[in-house]
C-alpha cells in the first residue's frame, strides 16, 4: 500500500520486518524483493509523486572541489526526493562492473572488494532479465578483456557495451507497490535520526520527520536499509548519535572517499567505416564504449577510462573539415566507405578512492532540523593523468589503426577546469571485510550494529567507469536474499 | 567468436597499411603528382599552410622532399607515416594528431601550390 506521512497520525509507529530509507531504483528493487521473499516492509520516501519545492530544499548544501565548476547546486540537481528517485533523472544506461574492478590494485590505494564479480553475477543476470537486457559480453576473469580494438603491447583498448532501459522507476511500480501487500509506502516521510539501542550495537528505531507539522512519526523493524543515496546515507549516519561523531563511524570513515565519474568533452574525432561498424556492432539500441585494459591500467599506474564517440555535427571550422576530407584520401579511404564522419569524444573515468573527498555536516539546518551536507569533491593526480594519457595514447593509434583522426581538445594542466561530473554518487560507506577500512562489512551491514544495513553505491569501494546504478540494484537483490536468510531464522 | 577476431584484425593496423598499400599500386612520381590522390586537391593544400604556419623553420621544399621522398610512391610514404606513428612521431596540425611524414608532405603540397 502507499500511504501519506502528513495524513499520519502523530506519534504513530511503523512496523515491519525490514525498514527501507529511500524510495529510488535502490530501494524499490530491495522492497520488491524482499516482498516476493515473503518478508513485509516500510519503505521510508521523503518526496511524494512528484517533486515539490518544500522537499527538495532538503538538498540544498554546499559544493566544492577540484572541479572549478562545481557549484551548490550540484547538490540540487543531481538528486530529487520522489518516488523512484534519481530515475526520474537517468538516461537507463547500464553495464556491469568489469572483472578487474572488483579486484585490489597494487598503485590503487583503498581498492579491491570483499568479493569478487563472480559473486555478483547471478544478481547481474537476475537484474538484467527483469530489465529486459541482453548478456553482455565481459570477457573473462581470466584475462579475456573482451573485444579487442587496438592492440600495442599493453596499450591495449577493449570495446564494452552499455545498455539503456530509463525505468522511471516511481511511475512503473507505482502500482505494484500500492498493491502489495507486504510493502507499506510511505511518501513525505524523511528519515530524520537513526535511534541505537543502549548498547549502541543496534538499531531501535528511525525517527520520521513531516514537513509542516511535528510528526512524532518512528519506524520500528528488525532491520533497517539505508538507501538514500550516497549522499544521504552519510548525511544520516553522521547526524545519529552526532555527540558521538555519528553512526557507525568509529573509525571516522563514513562519508569519506565520495567518488564521482569524472567526465570530460575531449575533442573531436572523426571515424572511418570500420569505426562506425563497431559502434552500432555490440547491441542495437545500445552504445560501445572503448575501455582502456586491465593490463594497460596496471602497467601504466592508471584507473579506469573509457571514450565514447557520440555523433556529431561536421565542426564548423573549415580547417578541421579539410584535415579530415584530407585524412579520408590518405589512410582513411581504405575503409572502403570514407566519408566526413564526425564524432565528439567524451571520456567517462574512474577516480581513485581519496578519503579527503568527502560528505561532512555544516552547522546550517534545513526545515526539519537536519544539518545541512557540505561536499568536497576531490579528484588525484591520478585520475586525472589517467584521462590524459588515454586521449593522447588514443590519439596515436587511431590514425595507426586506419580508424579516423582525434583532435583533443583539453590539455593535461587546464583538465580541472572543464572536467564535468555524472551525477553519480559513490563511496561514502565504503564495505570492506575490515572495519579499519570499511564502513559496512561484505554483506553492507554496518560495523558493529547488528541490524543495520546500507544499500547503494554508497557502498563501493572503487567506482569502475560504469553507470552506478545496475550495480547497485544488483547489490540490492544480494541484501535481499541476505535479510531474507535472517528473518527466515529469526524466530 | 567472430567479432573478436575481426576487430583484433583490424586493431593490428591492418587497414591502414592494406589501404596504402593498394594506393601504392598506382604509382605516381612526386608531390604535385601526390595532389592527384586526394577528391579535393586544396585541402591537404590548405592543411599543409596551417603546418607551415606552425613551423616556419620547415618552410624548405627540398628539406621536405628530402624527409617525405614523395617520389617513392605511395607505399613508401604508408610505411614511413605507419612508422612514424609506431614510433610516436607525430604532428599536431590545428590540433588533429597525424604521423609527421603526412604532416610534412601537406606542408610539401603547399609549398609546391604557392610555388
Amino acid at each position: 500500500m502507499i500511504v501519506d506521512g502528513r495524513e499520519l497520525p502523530v506519534g504513530e509507529a511503523l512496523s515491519a520486518d525490514v525498514c527501507v530509507v529511500g524510495g529510488g531504483p535502490v530501494g524499490i528493487t530491495l522492497a520488491r524483493a524482499l516482498a516476493g521473499a515473503g518478508v513485509s516492509v516500510c519503505l521510508l520516501e521523503s518526496g511524494g509523486l512528484a517533486p515539490d519545492r518544500e522537499t527538495e530544499d532538503l538538498n540544498r548544501g554546499e559544493a566544492r572541489g577540484d572541479a572549478s565548476r562545481l557549484g551548490d547546486d550540484y547538490l540540487t540537481d543531481s538528486r530529487v526526493r520522489q518516488l523512484g528517485g534519481a530515475s526520474a533523472l537517468w538516461a537507463g544506461q547500464m553495464r556491469p562492473l568489469d572483472f578487474e574492478d572488483f579486484e585490489p590494485a597494487p598503485h590503487v590505494p583503498g581498492s579491491g572488494w570483499p568479493f569478487r564479480r563472480e559473486a555478483l553475477d547471478p544478481f547481474y543476470a537476475r537484474l538484467g532479465t527483469s530489465l529486459g537486457l541482453q548478456p553482455f559480453d565481459d570477457g573473462t576473469p581470466e584475462g579475456d578483456p573482451g573485444p579487442i580494438v587496438f592492440r600495442r603491447g599493453h596499450r591495449t583498448v577493449v570495446a564494452k557495451g552499455f545498455q539503456y532501459n530509463p525505468l522511471r522507476f516511481g511511475a512503473v511500480f507505482r502500482d505494484d507497490l500500492a498493491a502489495d501487500p507486504r510493502i507499506k509506502v510511505v511518501l513525505h516521510a524523511t528519515a530524520s535520526g537513526i535511534e541505537p539501542a543502549p548498547s549502541g550495537a543496534a538499531v531501535r528505531r528511525i525517527g520520521i520527520g513531516v514537513l509542516g507539522k511535528p510528526s512524532g512519526l518512528v519506524a520500528t523493524a528488525g532491520h533497517y536499509v539505508l538507501a538514500a543515496g550516497a549522499i544521504e546515507n552519510a548525511r544520516l549516519l553522521l547526524a545519529s548519535s552526532a555527540g558521538r561523531g555519528g553512526l557507525g563511524n568509529g573509525r571516522d570513515l563514513v562519508g569519506r572517499n565520495f567518488m564521482e565519474h569524472p567526465h570530460v568533452h575531449a575533442g573531436i574525432g572523426m571515424a572511418v567505416l570500420w569505426t562506425e561498424r563497431l559502434a552500432r556492432l555490440y547491441l542495437p539500441g545500445g552504445a560501445t564504449l572503448f575501455f582502456a585494459s586491465p593490463a594497460w591500467k596496471r602497467s601504466r599506474r592508471m584507473v579506469g577510462v573509457a571514450l565514447n564517440l557520440v555523433d556529431a555535427p561536421a565542426p564548423r571550422d573549415d580547417l578541421d573539415r579539410q584535415v579530415a576530407l584530407a585524412a579520408h584520401d590518405t589512410d582513411a579511404g581504405s575503409g572502403g566507405g570514407a566519408r566526413e564522419s564526425f564524432r565528439s569524444v567524451n571520456v567517462q573515468a574512474e577516480q581513485a578512492p581519496n578519503p579527503a573527498s568527502r560528505v561532512t555536516l555544516t552547522g546550517r539546518r534545513d526545515a526539519l532540523g537536519m544539518p545541512r551536507v557540505r561536499l568536497e569533491w576531490r579528484l588525484g593526480a591520478m585520475d586525472l593523468d589517467s584521462i590524459d594519457r588515454f586521449v593522447r595514447v588514443f590519439s596515436v593509434e587511431l590514425p595507426r589503426a586506419g580508424a579516423g583522426r582525434l583532435k583533443p581538445t583539453v590539455e593535461r594542466d587546464r583538465l580541472s577546469e572543464v572536467i564535468g561530473w555524472g551525477w553519480h554518487h559513490m563511496g561514502t560507506t565504503r564495505m570492506d571485510a575490515d572495519p579499519a577500512r570499511g564502513v559496512v562489512d561484505a554483506d553492507v551491514r554496518v560495523h558493529g550494529i547488528e541490524n543495520l544495513f546500507v544499500a547503494g553505491s554508497s557502498v563501493f569501494p572503487t567506482s569502475g567507469v560504469a553507470n552506478p546504478t545496475f550495480t547497485a540494484m544488483a547489490l540490492a537483490l544480494r541484501l535481499a536474499d541476505h535479510i531474507g536468510s535472517l528473518t527466515r531464522r529469526t524466530p | 567468436m567472430k567479432r573478436r577476431v575481426l576487430l583484433a584484425g583490424a586493431g593490428a593496423g591492418g587497414a591502414t597499411l592494406a589501404g596504402l598499400l593498394a594506393l601504392g599500386r598506382k604509382s605516381h612520381r612526386g608531390a604535385s603528382s601526390l595532389r592527384g590522390r586526394f577528391r579535393v586537391p586544396g585541402t591537404p593544400v590548405a592543411v599543409g599552410r596551417r603546418y607551415l604556419a606552425d613551423n616556419p623553420a620547415e618552410r624548405d621544399a627540398a628539406a621536405l622532399r628530402r624527409a617525405v621522398e614523395p617520389e617513392a610512391g605511395w607505399t613508401a610514404l604508408a610505411s614511413r607515416m605507419a612508422a612514424d606513428l609506431d614510433a610516436g612521431r607525430t604532428a599536431r596540425v590545428a590540433g588533429w594528431v597525424m604521423s609527421i611524414s603526412e604532416a610534412r608532405l601537406y606542408a610539401l603540397l603547399a609549398l609546391e601550390a604557392d610555388d
